[in-house]
């Protein structure tokens, strides 16, 4: 494991977090793809969640082109591939699915930041851009056939006071 | 069996009950709030036998729910189905008086062990 200082640290958990939910809910394994921040489209739609401590401080989104994030949501409805589902409705699921990744780092990650707490939830369409104060780190995965992205933005400045 | 499942995520309400009447419990009658606040409104109006609530949510969250809920004199049982799942928050969620806890992700075992545990028939 490499130090909790890195976010790729924090990456594996969240990566860890999906893995449960997978195997939990769905009974099914997921591949994790070659880490590569090229592989991460921009502008694709995701859900996000603030996990902030008093050490640590993140972001984490799972994100999808936009039939993946109706797939996960259908797949986490027990929906099937024809059901119709409203955006608001495709967002509510995402947000759930990221909720309950947040929970799952929050989780692994407790004994190095007993102070952590997880926010709410927001899903929106646009490019993630990492400032100079945020160290980043993507996982690509397939997860029930569907490509997703898995972005964890650590503030780099809170960290180290 | 009445039952008032909330959570500001209404997939996350569908799969509760799913959940729910999955585990045996499939002549249950449910209620949903989204928040607290509503939480409160419902168990007022609809006096449920039991309450599945998540831990964050807006405007009221769970825990603030359960100590209103006690302070207004309900007794009714309560547990928590919620991501929030640390030692702290389980230890937090039981001295509150809450009757247990199933952190998210959950298998319909965990809901048929968790809910016979506790005694809910």
């Amino acid at each position: 494991m490499e130090s909790v200082e890195t976010v790729l640290t924090w990456s594996e958990a969240m990566v860890d977090a999906l893995r449960e939910l997978a195997t939990s809910t769905w009974g099914s394994e997921i591949e994790v793809l070659e880490p590569s921040p090229e592989r991460f489209p921009r502008g694709i739609p995701g859900s996000y969640i603030a996990l902030v401590g008093d050490h640590f401080n993140f972001e984490f989104g799972v994100a999808a082109l936009w039939g993946g994030c109706e797939s996960l949501a259908k797949k986490l409805l027990f929906m099937e591939d024809d059901d119709v589902l409203d955006e608001p409705e495709v967002a509510d699921a995402m947000n759930e699915i990221a909720n309950m990744i947040g929970g799952g780092v929050k989780r692994r990650m407790s004994e190095f930041d007993a102070g952590l707490k997880l926010g709410l939830p927001t899903f929106f369409e646009g490019p993630i851009t990492p400032t100079s104060e945020q160290d980043s780190s993507y996982a690509a995965v397939v997860v029930e056939g569907v490509t997703a992205y898995l972005v964890a933005l650590k503030h780099r400045a809170h960290s180290q006071s | 069996m009445k039952i008032l499942v909330t959570d500001d995520s209404k997939a996350m309400r569908m799969i509760v009950m799913r959940h729910v009447r999955q585990a045996g419990f499939d002549d249950a009658e449910f209620c949903e709030a989204g928040n607290g606040l509503e939480g409160l409104e419902q168990v007022r109006q609809e006096n449920p036998d039991l309450i599945l609530c998540d831990w964050n949510m807006p405007e009221m969250d769970g825990h603030a729910f359960l100590k209103a809920l006690r302070s207004e004199g309900f007794d009714t049982p309560f547990g928590f189905v919620t991501s929030e799942s640390t030692p702290d928050m389980i230890a937090l969620a039981r001295g509150s008086g809450a009757m247990f806890l199933i952190a998210k992700p959950f298998t319909v075992e965990v809901f048929r062990d968790t809910l016979n545990a506790a005694g809910v028939s």
